[in-house]
């Protein structure tokens, strides 16, 4: 049977073969709405088993949470591979192929061991895509898989601190290694604190990586958060914090995608918080809400694109250039504004709802409609540079028709999620049981968004003036200077003189022989 | 007469007749060196695959008064790290090497038969004298290119490496004086009767003396000096089999003469862990401090011998299978990238990080070996050294050496700050550089070839691990081992 | 009967100290000659037997000294000769490149 993931990972090697542009369309085309379709049609329950070492691994497994997301993994891996497959080279996208692929792989998998080698290639992969894209993103791509290789291996060390532990590698036995865990998924949900690689990464690539990578990276952190620490309660209150943080650094943000990345760190609070309440249905509206942060955020950094794309600059003033001049990419910024803002009839609503009627803490309540309300007031900010502030900026290039293409698909699908709720629960048989037009739900769901717009408009001087950048101080690099440093002093100790290392020598066989008394 | 005598005399016969054919005719030195390589890669299979259960061979058929050969599954893995590494240097240096060309191949059939015979004899002496046959020529091989640098790195190597003798060569005669015999099997019986003090004095003498040649920590300094100067096919062959069998020497000795009982009750166990943990520790800081990437590969190598001193003396199964499969697993890897480097250096004279800037668009297949051959040393799945460290470090773990697997990650890390400076340098655009010579097919091929093991090993780890799980039997069990070779 | 071993021991320790606390790249030379001898020496001692012979085998000599060490020394003798040589070798290179025989200004590797 072949597996999506494999599909992809097959991908990446087929796309040797693609000499000319139609081959790459073809390959690309076949594979992902193959892997798409082969999602679709997966039976919950299947499983498949090899042996490796001295292991029974299960690499492929599905279950109802898995195929919802790699249903979005897909549908949105279609999305993102026909906006960027003019403008990658073709390595580029065999590493964005490698990247899609590893993930679904990671969301199918049944153990830890294929889940580590896959989040393993998953950074590899991304990694070498921010290095090698652009002569910017060197130093970049450096800290990113230095960061991510830190996730990568406690997740090795929880792996082996459990196996040793149960003495099996299934996932639905954790007990020991929680923490180490935690750091893993911390890191790559860029959680606050660990969050440092997240918007100078998304900033600095181009951006058409930016999108793919702000599909998956994340999203897999969330997926394998809900394996490995589920109902952990005390982790809410952590995502709520982590989430007012994003709020608080995204408004100081006058760069696009800087605001995009710290508004993920806020929205993958969500999904934090219904996630470790642990609920059946705090669990459906944490995925509910993957799937549609997935769709919103990636139709706006989908835009923050072509607006980068149009005009070769990205700070807010030049969202100006959206409006009657780029008709269909206004429209999908406003679909996903009303969605990210919880607005009722569009999709973002419908997730958040569940997670709030699946909280019973009054804090986490307020909390969410906190998040609520800053979600919309960052995103008031980048409504107001996009419509409502007059500029002169004109088009460089019109954008590709595969950019708008892949902008109006997700937008449709949003459109749809988000008048009829019910699809995604059919499409998955996970019963909800909300009625998501009640009145008063609405009234609730729409009482932040309200709110945020009447505080933008009476504060408005100060959330749209221009923040300077706060001194910054981060830790990691604080740490490797202190390792370069050592590292430097041992060096010059080896100073070429050869008495010296004699001594060395002479002196390690005093030191083992008075071991031996 | 027995294949496995012929792997000793074969390459030393050689060698003598190079040196003969030297003189008189070039087209006859080469076809020498061509169809003995081939009728030693033929005798390497025959004796690797007749290796399980053990065989014994005896010279002159003195029985137990002559020296015995003996192949066990240890030895056979190292027969294999013979047969790829030595295939493929040859064939590279023989358009690599501009040089002393035919002394460069004439020292390198030398030291393969002293490393053969290291491998293979069940002598106490005679390991030591082969130990001698293969510094030796090791000596004379850093000191070929005959630059201030190589002549310096000589004889720093000389100096230490001879220091080390001293000592290996003083608990050999104690040991003769001991026990009466050189025969391993029965020392291993003798020293049932010696004192315990005694007995770990002489094992001190022993670690302390191939520590030198292995380069534990404390006693690396000649290490890094030797690689940055010698030409390097050479540092492939180093890297991958003058190191490793003084590992192999030393953990012989360790686990046949002494047995497990004693390595465990003399506490040389625990030892062995941390001293391995220092090694990596240190050496993967100061790697990172390269600008020269021969030096910064020689620390990287240091690096690894620390992890595979770590599951060599776990004193359990599992860690002898991941430390011997690491044996194996670095020498391919160190062995591609220094064939790697060895190509930028042939065409570019490029051997300074700074040197190698956008060679990856430049070269990019022999980059991507080197990137997969990088990650692979890092540890990263889903190459062989993955598998390696993953086996290590399950056998620390399930020896209770908890700080010693949580190090071999942090290494893991150490280790990706500094190879993934070297990629982002190979990756970095640049405007100048003119290629000075196309590399040629007998370069790249070998290069591939150990490049593709690398991923191969890593998916399909059971090829190399069905020779490689035997090990264990032999060296752990080391009544089984004595019984075989006292012909019982 | 002590009285060899001590010279041994001693032997051994003068010629280490040779090694390590010189910086003439001769004296470290002879340093290593010195421990060689005292381990050759070592080699003798133990299969020396007072009033032995040479190991003929012939029922007349009783007494015969144990041949295998006697064989190992000359083995040792020999490696060691050829590692003096080499040595003495590169002295000579050195001394010709860097001009100087002090140990401690050879060091253009380092780091």
């Amino acid at each position: 049977m072949i597996t999506p993931g494999f599909l992809y990972l097959a991908g990446a090697l087929f796309l040797f073969l693609a000499i000319n542009n139609k081959i790459k369309y073809i390959i690309s085309f076949l594979i992902t709405t193959g892997a798409l379709i082969i999602t679709f049609y997966l039976t919950p329950g299947y499983s498949l088993e090899i042996n490796f070492l001295n292991y029974t691994l299960i690499p492929f497994r599905v279950d109802d949470i898995s195929k919802l997301t790699g249903l979005i993994f897909t549908l949105s891996g279609l999305a993102a591979v026909f906006y960027s497959i003019n403008i990658s080279s073709r390595s580029n996208l065999q590493l964005i192929f490698l990247f899609i692929g590893s993930s679904l792989t990671v969301v199918f998998t049944g153990d830890l061991f294929i889940l580590y080698i896959f989040w393993e290639l998953m950074e590899i992969s991304s990694s070498f895509l921010i290095i090698t894209v652009s002569d910017l993103t060197k130093k970049t791509g450096y800290y990113f898989f230095l960061m991510q290789a830190v996730g990568g291996l406690s997740l090795l060390w929880g792996v082996f601190l459990n196996h040793s532990a149960t003495g099996s590698l299934s996932l639905n036995a954790i007990e020991a290694g929680i923490p180490f865990f935690m750091i893993a998924v911390g890191i790559k949900l860029a959680f606050i604190g660990l969050h440092t690689w997240m918007p100078q990464t998304y900033s600095k690539v181009p951006f058409y990586v930016t999108v793919v990578l702000s599909i998956y990276t994340t999203k897999v952190g969330v997926y394998v958060m809900y394996r490995l620490l589920s109902g952990i309660n005390i982790l809410a209150y952590a995502g709520l914090i982590s989430a007012l943080f994003g709020i608080v650094m995204a408004l100081r943000q006058n760069q696009v995608r800087k605001l995009l990345s710290y508004s993920i760190i806020t929205q993958v609070g969500y999904m934090i918080i219904g996630i470790s309440i642990g609920s059946a249905a705090g669990i459906t509206g944490a995925f509910f809400h993957l799937i549609n942060h997935i769709l919103y955020k990636t139709v706006l950094f989908m835009v923050a694109g072509v607006v980068i794309y149009t005009t070769g600059k990205e700070n807010l003033e030049d969202l100006g250039i959206l409006g009657s001049k780029l008709p269909i990419t206004s429209l999908a910024t406003l679909v996903a504004f009303m969605a990210i803002s919880g607005v009722p009839f569009f999709n973002g609503y419908m997730s958040k709802t569940i997670i709030k009627e699946a909280l019973q803490e009054p804090v986490l309540i307020w909390g969410l409609n906190l998040m609520s309300f800053g979600t919309s007031l960052m995103f008031l900010k980048f409504i107001y540079y996009a419509f409502f502030q007059n500029s002169n900026i004109n088009l460089n290039r019109k954008p590709t028709i595969s950019m708008q293409l892949g902008l109006g698909f997700l937008t449709i699908i949003m459109l749809l999620i988000g008048i009829n709720p019910f699809l995604l629960e059919n499409l998955t048989n996970i019963d909800v049981d909300i009625n998501y037009f009640d009145i008063k739900l609405m009234l609730s769901g729409i009482q932040p968004f309200l709110w945020s717009v009447i505080v933008f408009i009476l504060l408005k001087k100060y959330l749209v003036k221009e923040y300077r950048r706060f001194i910054y101080y981060d830790i990691y690099r604080e740490m490797a200077k202190i390792f370069v440093k050592i590292g430097y002093k041992l060096s010059i100790y080896h100073n070429g003189k050869l008495s010296k290392y004699l001594l060395w020598a002479t002196t390690t066989l005093i030191i083992l022989l008075s071991l031996l008394i | 007469m027995e294949s496995a005598v012929w792997i000793i005399l074969l390459p030393l016969l050689t060698a003598f007749f190079l040196g003969i054919f030297k003189l008189y005719s070039d087209k006859l030195f080469y076809s020498l060196v061509i169809v003995s390589m081939v009728i030693y890669l033929y005798l390497l299979i025959l004796v690797i695959n007749d290796s399980y259960p053990p065989k014994v061979y005896s010279i002159g058929n003195w029985g137990l008064l002559g020296i015995n050969l003996m192949v066990d599954s240890f030895s056979a893995m190292f027969l294999l790290i013979i047969a790829i590494l030595f295939i493929t240097v040859i064939i590279f240096s023989l358009n690599y090497i501009k040089v002393n060309k035919h002394k460069f191949i004439i020292l390198t059939y030398v030291m393969i038969a002293g490393i053969a015979g290291m491998v293979l004899t069940a002598d106490l002496f005679n390991l030591y004298v082969f130990l001698e046959v293969s510094s030796m020529s090791s000596y004379a091989l850093t000191a070929i290119k005959k630059t201030d640098k190589s002549i310096e790195s000589s004889f720093k190597y000389l100096i230490m490496s001879t220091f080390g003798s001293f000592f290996i060569l003083l608990a050999t005669i104690l040991t003769y004086y001991l026990t009466g015999t050189l025969n391993m099997a029965e020392i291993s019986l003798e020293f049932k009767s010696v004192p315990f003090m005694i007995k770990s004095t002489i094992m001190f003498f022993f670690i302390f003396g191939y520590g030198i040649k292995i380069g534990l920590v404390p006693l690396h300094a000649w290490m890094p000096d030797s690689y940055e100067a010698s030409p390097i096919p050479y540092n492939v062959l180093s890297s991958g089999l003058v190191m490793k069998s003084a590992i192999y020497a030393l953990i012989r000795l360790l686990y046949v003469i002494f047995g497990v009982e004693f390595l465990t009750e003399s506490g040389i166990l625990n030892i062995g862990v941390f001293w391995g943990v220092l090694t990596f520790i240190i050496a993967h800081t100061l790697a990172y401090q390269q600008s020269n990437l021969n030096r910064l590969l020689g620390y990287s190598s240091i690096a690894q011998i620390g992890y595979i001193t770590i599951g060599l003396f776990l004193g359990n199964e599992k860690g002898l299978i991941g430390g011997s499969f690491h044996i194996l697993n670095h020498g391919i890897m160190k062995g591609t990238l220094f064939l790697v480097l060895g190509i930028f250096y042939y065409s570019l004279k490029a051997d300074e990080i700074e040197d190698i800037q956008g060679l990856g668009y430049k070269f990019p297949v022999l980059s991507f070996t080197f990137v997969v051959a990088a990650l692979a040393i890092v540890g990263l799945p889903p190459f062989n050294g993955f598998i390696s460290k993953w086996l290590i470090i399950e056998a620390a773990i399930e020896a209770g050496f908890f700080y010693a697997a949580f190090f071999i990650l942090v290494g893991t890390f150490l280790s990706l700050t500094y190879y993934l400076k070297v990629i982002i340098k190979l990756y970095t655009k640049t405007e100048k550089k003119t290629l000075i010579e196309k590399p040629d097919l007998s370069l790249k091929l070998p290069t591939f070839f150990l490049g593709s093991l690398c991923i191969l090993f890593g998916i399909v780890p059971s090829l190399p691990l069905s020779l490689i799980n035997n090990i264990p039997k032999f060296l752990l069990n080391n009544s089984e081992y004595i019984r075989i070779l006292l012909g019982g | 009967m002590e009285l060899p071993y001590v010279v041994v021991i001693i032997l051994f320790y003068l010629g280490i100290y040779t090694i390590i606390m010189n910086k003439n790249l001769i004296k470290i030379v002879v340093g290593v000659n010195i421990v060689e001898s005292s381990l050759i020496l070592l080699l003798i001692l133990i299969s020396f037997k007072l009033g032995g012979t040479a190991p003929i085998l012939d029922r007349k000599y009783e007494l015969v000294v144990d041949p295998i060490p006697q064989a190992l020394a000359l083995t040792a003798i020999v490696i060691g000769g050829s590692l003096i040589a080499v040595m003495l070798a590169l002295v000579i290179k050195i001394y010709k490149r860097y001009g100087t025989l002090n140990v401690d200004e050879i060091r253009k590797l380092r780091g």
